[in-house]
């Protein structure tokens, strides 16, 4: 048998190292670490342009749908910019809905009625609302967005264990959010091999599980992983809400301006 | 029956209509409307009653090319508030009083062209200015059409008006400096009128309402009548007078509005026709007695015996004015713990202010208004030779300059939203009686909540006048049955004194149904 030279056994050895069995050891930080490292090298992104539609199944009825477009641009220091244009159904076609995100501030907030032709500054109050009916609360828009870069002072970390999501093998975290007037606990589930995530369970401060999230359909856009298909449930409300992601772009270019109240008025342009 | 059940099929299946969109070599078109029933049930049968309307609404948007937009809606009525109306014909925007059913409008029609930083909109169109809710001191560009007041959502009674707007969207200035400011020129090259109910019509102003006769005690000064009591028979009618379609009558607009810091602010500046409604009332008295004794030959002057009543006739003619305004304005939101809180103030100068007929028709207003014993003689000379004699009784809507100011703040609690506004308008100068006090003051309490996953949206709103004590009350609820059929049912209620602007109509309460179909 030929000795294997010692540049192979070394290249072995980072390989197996580096495979998710043998990472067992790493603690929920390191995971998460390793994660946003991940997001902010190889699949970084600045802006992102989703057209979805959320079908939201009620206990009151039947199903009700809305198609909106979202755009999003990441600043500097944290200062993200978000823009939602509803799309249909005709009741709420043209409203519009813009946010600024500021670390350690609250929100800013507008909202656009076509019927009022005005745009309203809106409190950060509405955090806990329904989004447009849906089972997401604004919050937790914003928690999607924000949660793979929340550091160990914005959320204690801890390693629960491994389970399976949709056959794909995933670690569970438990972060408990510093932030008292929110989530108690939200409990994730992340693939360990695409640092995706899979799943997330919201707890309230006293414990009890409120909603579930799902993600699924996972395809890569460029080096970026996304999931084209959410179902967020409630299940004390008996509902949940169904999106199907229909169209994704990174990095297309979107300029400071796309996230204005001039834009608000003009649309998907 | 079949057919019936299958259309109903069609209408509450989820996704059984969207907005139609057609891709074209000429740019992406978008077409889309509703059909609305739309029903109110008055609970005092004493009052005018509005018929059941149908209305259907389309709107056309063409994405021509990524700078170029055009954008047409239109709406089609029938039934509803005319009474003996003459027929079908198209609004026009210089007619204050447009008797027409069923009616066709073009809301607006206009060109968009995007330039850069610069934003142009020509053809006619509607703006909306301030941030207050439901009274915006500032929003002054578009006349409005008063047919139904208080159920007419605040968009849809605006009536168009053909103007160029030009939005100049300034870079980005400095980080310690204000944001997103933008700066917009508005020309309306011509003045529009506000459209007016007619007399027939359930929301006819009552303070403009003229009793049939009015009773009037002898003049003292005039001795030919100095023992006859008087008594006038009154009839008015409307009667278009079109503004005037020249440049110079046209109106500019500026606004100038960014963030600074947590603040959204505005100043603003209108100089064109008051777009509030104003009417002018101008009578003309005859004594038919000595009108009859002409057309025969009899002998004049026509003296009534001492002692009876002298029987007179008041032909009067309701017509709009077109005055000129300017106003300044400012206006501001700002979030705080939660509390969104919006603030307006508008100087406006030489605005025209309603007053009641009623003060008008008086019986000192009318001696007063003839004028002196000379005054008196000579009319009562022509009136008893069978000529006509118009009478002055002064104007019916006063010019003031005015300061109107609001602040409402905003919370969400528990998914409810409540909402506190107060407005005052403080007349600056000395004027006659008016339907508003020198300062009046008015309190707008809304509540407002959706359930079932926003399927079900439900108001409360009151507006309590402080010093003239009027309430207007509205609930309301709108329900989608599905994501394309809404169902909103209401009240309104209308309380407190005749003398005011909103009391005037205190017996009007009445329920209302909507059932609108969109795509």
């Amino acid at each position: 048998m030929p000795r294997m030279p010692p540049l192979v056994w070394i290249v072995l050895l980072a390989a197996l190292l580096s495979a998710p069995a043998l990472r067992a050891e790493e603690t929920a930080r390191q995971i998460l670490d390793r994660a946003k490292q991940v997001d902010d090298t190889t699949r970084k992104w600045s802006d992102r342009s989703q057209t979805l539609t959320l079908t939201i199944h009620g206990k009151s009825g039947g199903a009700r749908e809305r198609s909106l477009q979202i755009f999003d641009k990441r600043g500097s220091d944290g200062e993200d910019k978000t823009v939602t244009f509803f799309l249909a159904p005709p009741e709420v076609k043209g409203t519009a809905f813009l946010q600024w995100s500021h670390p350690g501030k609250d929100n800013e907030q507008w909202l656009y009625l076509p019927e009022l032709k005005r745009t309203r500054r809106i409190t950060s109050q509405l955090r806990d609302q329904s989004f447009m009916g849906t089972d997401f609360s604004y919050r937790d828009l914003e928690i999607l967005a924000e949660i793979r870069g929340w550091t160990e002072a914005q959320a204690a970390s801890a390693l629960v264990g491994s389970e399976d999501v949709d056959g794909h093998a995933c670690w569970t975290i438990a972060l408990t959010p510093a932030e008292r007037d929110g989530y108690g606990k939200i409990v994730l589930s992340l693939d360990k091999e695409l640092l995706v995530l899979r799943k997330l369970i919201f707890h309230d401060a006293g414990g009890v599980m409120v909603k579930t999230l799902l993600q699924s359909d996972v395809k890569n856009v460029g080096a970026i992983p996304t999931a084209y298909r959410m179902d967020m449930q409630t299940p004390a409300k008996e509902s949940r809400t169904e999106v199907v992601i229909t169209e994704v772009k990174y990095d297309t270019g979107l300029a400071d301006d796309f996230f204005t109240e001039r834009q608000l008025q003009r649309g998907p342009r | 029956m079949r057919r019936v059940a299958l259309l109903l099929a069609a209408i509450l299946t989820p996704s059984a209509a969207r907005a139609l969109e057609y891709a074209t070599p000429m740019g992406k078109w978008t077409i889309g409307g509703y059909g609305e029933l739309y029903s109110v049930f008055r609970t005092n049968h004493n009052t005018q009653a509005q018929r059941p309307a149908g209305i259907t609404g389309l709107s056309i948007t063409g994405d021509l090319h990524p700078k170029v937009r055009v954008f047409l809606s239109g709406q089609f009525m029938a039934g509803g508030w005319p009474e003996d109306a003459k027929g079908f014909d198209l609004y026009n925007i210089s007619d204050t009083f447009q008797n027409i059913s069923p009616s066709t409008e073009v809301e607006e029609g206009y060109v968009d062209l995007f330039l850069g930083p610069v934003d142009l909109r020509l053809g006619k169109q509607k703006f909306a200015w301030g941030k207050l809710d439901t009274f915006q001191p500032t929003d002054v560009l578009n006349t409005r059409w008063y047919n139904d007041p208080f159920l007419t959502d605040e968009q849809d009674a605006k009536i168009g008006v053909p103007a160029a707007r030009a939005a100049w969207y300034v870079p980005a200035l400095g980080e310690h400096l204000p944001q997103d400011v933008s700066a917009t020129l508005v020309w309306i090259p011509v003045p529009v009128s506000t459209r007016f109910p007619v007399q027939s019509e359930r929301w006819f102003p009552p303070a403009i309402e003229v009793a049939q006769t009015i009773d009037l005690p002898p003049p003292k000064k005039v001795d030919l009548l100095e023992t006859n009591p008087i008594r006038v028979a009154n009839t008015v009618e409307e009667e278009n007078i079109k503004p005037v379609h020249a440049l110079d009558q046209g109106a500019v607009g500026l606004r100038l509005g960014g963030l600074w810091g947590p603040v959204d602010w505005a100043l603003s500046y209108y100089n064109g026709i008051e777009t509030d409604p104003v009417l002018a009332f101008s009578p003309t008295l005859v004594y038919p007695a000595a009108r009859r004794a002409k057309r025969r030959g009899d002998p004049l002057p026509v003296v009534p015996p001492p002692n009876t009543v002298l029987d007179l006739a008041a032909r009067s003619s309701l017509t709009p004015r077109f005055e000129r305004i300017q106003l300044f304005g400012a206006d501001g939101s700002y979030e705080l713990a939660g509390f969104t809180m919006r603030a307006e103030v508008a100087y406006g100068k030489d605005r025209l202010l309603p007053r009641s007929v009623q003060e008008l028709v008086s019986a000192s207003n009318i001696y007063s208004s003839i004028g002196g014993q000379k005054k008196q003689e000579d009319a009562a000379l022509a009136l008893g030779f069978g000529k006509r004699v118009p009478v002055d009784l002064g104007d019916l809507f006063a010019t003031s300059d005015t300061v109107e100011w609001g602040v409402g703040v905003d919370y969400m609690v528990g998914g409810w939203m409540p909402l506190l506004q107060v407005n005052q308008t403080i007349v600056l100068d000395d004027v006659p009686t008016l339907l508003i006090d020198d300062v009046d003051t008015q309190l707008l309490l809304a509540l407002r909540r959706a359930f079932f996953e926003e399927r079900l949206g439900t108001e409360l709103a009151v507006i309590q006048s402080v010093s003239r004590g009027y309430t207007v009350g509205i609930a309301r609820a709108a329900y989608d049955v599905t994501d394309h059929l809404r169902v909103r049912v209401g009240y309104l209620l209308l309380a407190g004194s005749r003398n005011s602007l909103y009391g005037q109509f205190h017996s009007n309460d009445e329920a209302f149904l909507r059932i609108r179909y969109s795509f």
